[in-house]
């Protein structure tokens, strides 16, 4: 069946072909339509339970999500500056999708002076030369209702606060918004020290553009890179050209699929093309490597018969990694947080259609080394050769150091773990960004002197109408908002306990510690001093829910998390029995997403770790193999997590994903291995020998992919995104890791234990009719007998070849599976042919209970394959296969026994 | 121009109303505004009860009852007083509005809970919306703004009424350049302002006023007994509805718009604390000595700010 896979391409050449040029021309033309998503809902957990509460905050007190236009000048309080930002205004709310823009023309204030309330704008928006700057001034600096949110205490500093549509701030097209607001501010930028626009439309614009400029640079640079790699270490243009081919299509196709569904790209899309690209070389190099070998050696074979061969040999294996990579990827895609499923799911689908592709595709080009000439594969496993001296470091080390090695791994895995449990996690997408670039340093800027550009809620609700016209309740506010002002973490907070402080201390006079009005009366009448504009954002019409807006400038998910955690303690403590409080935020949302990163990625890396253990367990049919498989995987991704807890590199949506995909591709190493270590285990009893065997035919193409894996991956940190650069320096580290532990544990693994390939069970053609009549087999069910077959040593004699000599010693006894023997007594000097055995007949078996002298010749009478049972390492692989080894034993004695009683028979 | 110039008003009426009889002068829009504000020329002691409801943008209703005092004297003195009497937290607050002839509206502020009466002259300019209403000052008064340009626009026919259509401007200068601040719908049968609709200062619509249930009143000129104020940015509303309308001059005597008659209505409040205002107080302080600071983590990584 796999070799009728493999040639399926070569044979329906045109059919295959077409179908794909025409499937790529299909999906291809979806690719201009693909949603790009960079907006914070793809970072936040669908099953936030908060996701309600936030929204109806958001509908009832407008929205967290604002843009500031920070604003810096010396002289920023002189009529020619005020001018230029009351145009500036006016521009702004002009601009669409802006729901309301406040400033310095915008604000309030109320003053009492003698027996007269003067409220109303601060400043008139017709400014003339008779305006009082200098009061004006003064009059902004001493209301701290102004202070923080629209100027500095500095005086340098202003602020004009963009409030957008809802339709706008929730469907993430606020591109446009943001140069459009870049257009104003270009005008007048001359005319100011600074003046920078901070804001989510911003941080969208320059993920887009990140986006596409890592687009750009990373995918066309992973193909030249290996390109290169693959001319180096091959020497061949077909092989390098090959994974580009299939990669490109694969490329296509994803996107192209994802434009059709709407499946959005968002910032780990940029690392797609460039892993379809590596390991589309990292899955065809051992196809390459493995048909331009058996050209070289069997020169005379046809194209067709050198894909059998390479479909028995490595067909498996190949198929084997594309799915086990396919599934890892897969792990993430119930991933409740939106910017990891959406990724998945296109990785799924990319190294799925890569594999089938390559299936479809590979062998048919490689056809075309057939008709060319000239050099070929380098001899990477000779000695010489660079490969070649790091297979024998590592043959030596693990030959004579092994106990110590494995006791060191144990050892570094545990002091690892231990550290993998501090690493933190954060899902900000703001430290997508580096600190030097000026996005983050603008942020930094709006923090330090007025409050940082995040905000969230903290609501009380009550049962009653108008329980916020209660001084008991304000009063709550205004102790929470102390305790805000205590943490000292964040910027600045805002509620109706400020506004009716302002107002009492203006009406009532300056009294010590800005007291609230502490009469219900007194409450509801200075409130309807206040336009409803002004409390709309603090308390709802019917008084009921009040609101207090928090600003503050953490990046950090672990540090925000633990300090909004202490802060929900503390405001249900003030809120008391009667009030509900509320603590919601869309950067909150954000940040709490970044625990269900942890736990998700626990759970598929444990998903992933026991699908493979239980492939591999099959597909070895022992559990042994499964374990394995795993260890020389999982020791550098522990060990990848232990130097992130060590470094304090944190787990972001970027590296949430290198422990899942640093184990698939290490797996396929040691699959190859545990692969070649059996076939050779059948021709030989010396397991240690069979090992090292292996390891000199694997390591090779083993390490020039691995090492073309890890080039082409260290070009991500090329990437101005940090995630991205992370995810690159951390998959390149664990996968250059996993070449160490394939090479140096698995060989100390492979050599105590003894597998068997389910797939050369499920393969082996043999004589059943003859076989069914073997005693040596008796009681053996169909699977048990390929089994017993496949542990044994497996010889094959030309015709005319000895077997068995006369007069020596030997305790192996043999089973013929295919050709004749004769049984042949030599007697002063004249051979007598006692026998002929066929397939299914056994002898030597004297010699396996006792060592002996054979008593005949046994003489090869045409081409033959036979098992060979030796008694010692049949006792040896006792342990191994218990059940088997026992059944044939006792066939064994039941054979002996009859014999001894045909010979008294006989004798009688 | 004059607001209160009774001769020319009632000539200038005369002249309109004839020209519109006689259908020989195409009207200006001063002359359509002039016959509105003859329409609108009130009673000299009018008393209404008021009820006012707000409604927000999630539908929301909160209810509040006024009373409206009137009062133009023979020297052409206007008078008005809003008195709330409901909700219990508003009781007492009062407005005073005092205009002369040719000078700027004094606005006077009653806040039983502070107990004084206090100037507020920037109510008047404030167009935002009185205590939460959609109204503004002016608007509820019915006092009108003279220093406006008029600009006629092209009469406009709904469900076979017609109707004038007037664009208001800010200033007299520049209104080539300016843009209108509000929109005049005039019901050519009645010469009554049935829709206004304000604009903010790029010209998109910000409010819209509509006046029903009109009637006639004892000087035989409309009256809208309700009054429909719509916010179309933030969906919210106010309906006016005149529940009781009264022409008295003893009910709307010289004594009501004096501070004392306010003190008298509803005295200024005594805010020394009830014993339960004591110990609500004391139970605040209470719960603050009672917080259980172990809830509190210690300060690390603090001093962000």
């Amino acid at each position: 069946m796999l070799q009728a896979l493999y040639l399926f391409g070569s044979c329906y050449r045109q059919l295959v072909w077409l179908s794909i040029i025409a499937l790529t021309l299909l999906l291809g033309s979806g690719i201009p339509n693909i949603p790009i998503d960079t907006g914070l809902d793809s970072l936040i957990a669908s099953s936030d339970p908060d996701r309600l509460a936030y929204q109806r905050v958001l509908e009832e007190f407008g929205t967290d999500e604002n843009v500031y236009v920070f604003i810096e000048a010396e002289n920023i309080w002189s009529l020619d500056k005020l001018q230029i930002i009351n145009r500036l205004h006016s521009a702004l709310e002009q601009v669409d999708g802006v729901k309301s823009v406040s400033s310095l023309f915008t604000l309030r204030t109320l003053q009492r002076v003698d027996n007269e309330l003067e409220s109303g704008l601060v400043i008139n928006r017709e400014l003339n030369d008779e305006l009082d700057i200098s009061s004006l001034r003064n009059l902004i600096l001493q209301n701290q209702l102004f202070i923080d949110t629209f100027f500095a205490d500095n005086g340098r500093v202003s602020a004009i606060v963009v409030s957008l549509e809802d339709e706008v701030a929730t469907q993430n097209i606020q591109e446009q918004i943001y140069q459009d607001i870049e257009t104003e501010l270009d005008k007048v930028r001359g005319d100011f020290q600074d003046l920078i626009q901070i804001g989510t439309p911003r941080l969208n614009y320059e993920l887009k553009t990140q986006l596409a400029e890592d687009f750009i640079l990373l995918g066309p640079l992973s193909a030249l890179v290996v390109l290169v790699l693959i001319l180096i270490f091959v020497r061949s243009v077909l092989a390098a050209v090959i994974p580009i081919i299939t990669s490109t299509i694969a490329i296509v196709w994803t996107f192209g699929l994802q434009g059709w569904f709407g499946l959005p790209i968002n910032i780990l899309s940029t690392i797609l093309p460039l892993l379809i690209i590596i390991v589309s070389a990292f899955t065809t190099m051992h196809l390459v490597i493995a048909y331009l070998k058996r050209l070289r050696k069997y020169s005379g074979l046809s194209h067709e018969d050198i894909i059998k061969k390479i479909s028995r040999k490595s067909g498996l294996s190949f198929l084997l990694a594309i799915s086990i990579i396919t599934i890892a990827f897969a792990s993430n895609v119930f991933n409740e947080i939106g910017i990891i499923r959406d990724f998945a799911i296109a990785s799924t689908f990319a190294m799925l259609v890569h594999g089938i592709i390559s299936i479809l595709v590979i062998p048919d080009l490689l056809r075309i080394y057939q008709r060319s000439s000239g050099r070929f594969v380098n001899n990477n496993d000779e000695e010489g050769s660079y490969p070649g001296k790091f297979i024998l470091t590592y043959s030596y080390s693990h030959g004579r150091f092994a106990g110590v090695v494995l006791i060191f791994t144990l050892i570094a895995s545990g002091y690892f773990f231990y550290h993998a449990s501090t690493f933190y996690v954060t899902n900000d997408p703001l430290l997508f960004f580096s600190d030097n670039q000026e996005l983050m340093q603008d942020h930094e800027r709006l923090h330090e002197d007025l409050s940082g550009v995040h905000s969230f809620f903290i609501t009380l609700a009550s049962n009653s109408e108008k329980a916020f016209l209660e001084p008991r309740n304000i009063e709550k506010l205004s102790l929470i908002q102390n305790f805000v002002r205590e943490q000292e973490v964040f910027d600045s907070s805002r509620s109706l306990s400020d506004l009716l402080k302002y107002v009492h201390k203006e009406i009532q006079g300056e009294q010590p510690g800005l007291p609230l009005p502490r009469s219900r009366q007194l409450v509801a009448q200075y409130l309807v001093l206040f336009h409803r504009s002004e409390l709309e954002n603090y308390v709802s019409q019917d008084y009921s829910r009040a609101n207090i807006i928090v600003r503050h400038n953490i990046n950090d998910s672990r540090l925000l998390n633990d300090y909004i955690s202490e802060l929900e303690g503390v405001v249900s403590q003030f809120a008391g029995a009667e009030l509900v409080s509320t603590v919601v935020g869309k950067n909150l949302m954000v940040h709490q997403a970044a625990e269900n990163l942890k736990h998700a990625q626990v759970n598929s890396f444990a998903i992933l770790v026991t699908l493979i253990f239980i492939i591999v367990s099959i597909l070895f049919t022992s559990y042994k193999g499964g374990v394995i498989a795993l260890i020389p995987a999982v020791v550098p991704v522990i060990i990848m997590f232990g130097v992130m807890g060590l470094l304090n590199i944190p787990l972001n949506p970027g590296t949430a994903m290198v422990g899942v995909i640093a184990v698939a591709l290490a797996v396929d190493g040691t699959i190859h291995l545990l692969t070649r270590y059996i076939e050779h285990c059948r021709k030989s009893s010396d397991f240690i020998g069979a090992v090292n065997a292996a390891v000199n035919e694997v390591a090779p193409s083993m390490i020039i992919s691995t090492i073309a894996l890890s080039v082409g991956f260290s070009i991500l940190t090329l990437s101005e995104f940090t995630v991205v650069a992370q995810f690159g320096a951390l998959i390149t580290a664990t996968i250059l890791l996993s070449i160490l532990t394939n090479l140096l544990i698995t060989p100390i693994l492979m050599s105590r234990i003894r597998l068997v390939g389910l797939y050369q069970i499920l393969a082996m053609s043999l004589d059943e009719d003859s076989l069914d009549n073997c005693i040596l087999f008796h009681n053996m069910t169909d699977y048990q007998r390929r089994k017993a077959i496949l542990i044994s040593e497996l010889h094959e004699f030309k015709a005319g070849e000895l077997l068995i000599e006369q007069d020596t010693a030997g305790r192996s006894m043999f089973l013929i599976l295919s050709g004749e023997a004769d049984v042949i007594r030599r007697d002063d000097g004249q051979d007598n042919v006692l026998a002929t055995l066929g397939c299914g007949q056994i002898f030597g078996e004297i010699g396996y209970i006792r060592e002996t002298q054979r008593t005949a010749d046994v003489r090869a009478k045409s081409d033959l394959t036979a098992l060979k049972f030796d008694y010692e390492r049949l006792q040896k692989d006792l342990k191994y296969f218990p059940n088997i080894v026992a059944k044939l034993n006792f066939n064994i004695s039941y054979i002996l026994g009859k014999r001894l009683a045909d010979m008294v028979e006989q004798s009688k | 121009m004059q607001l209160f110039k009774w001769s020319m008003l009632l000539v200038s009426l005369l002249t309109t109303s004839s020209a519109i009889a006689q259908g020989e002068v195409e009207l200006t829009a001063l002359d359509i505004m002039d016959a509105v504000k003859n329409n609108l020329k009130a009673e000299r002691y009018v008393y209404e009860e008021i009820s006012a409801i707000l409604t927000d943008q999630s539908g929301h209703r909160d209810t509040r009852q006024l009373r409206k005092f009137t009062r133009i004297s023979d020297n052409n003195v206007i008078k008005f007083l809003l008195v709330f009497d409901k909700p219990e937290e508003y009781e007492g607050v009062a407005i005073l509005v005092e205009q002369v002839m040719d000078s700027e509206p004094k606005v006077y502020l009653y806040l039983p809970a502070s107990g004084e009466l206090l100037k507020h002259l920037s109510l008047w300019n404030d167009n935002e919306g009185l205590f939460g209403m959609d109204f503004s000052l002016s608007q509820i008064s019915f006092i009108f703004n003279d220093n406006y340009e008029y600009v006629r626009q092209a009469d406009r026919k709904i469900t076979e009424v017609n109707y004038y259509v007037i664009d208001v401007y800010e200033n007299a200068e520049n209104s080539d350049d300016s843009l209108p601040i509000m929109t005049h719908q005039v019901c050519q049968d009645d010469m009554f302002i049935t829709r206004t609709i304000f604009y903010d200062q790029h010209g998109k619509i910000i409010k819209q006023l509509s006046t029903h249930d009109l009637n006639k009143n004892s000087e035989n000129v409309l009256n809208a007994a309700m009054l429909y104020m719509i916010d179309r940015r933030k969906l919210h509303s106010t309906l006016i509805k005149v529940n009781k309308r009264v022409v008295s001059s003893s009910i709307v005597s010289n004594k009501v718009f004096t501070a004392n008659w306010m003190f008298e209505n509803k005295p200024p409040l005594d805010l020394s604390p009830t014993e339960e205002e004591q110990l609500e107080s004391e139970l605040i302080d209470a719960n603050l000595n009672t917080f259980d600071e172990s809830i509190v983590k210690v300060p690390q990584n603090r001093g962000h700010k």
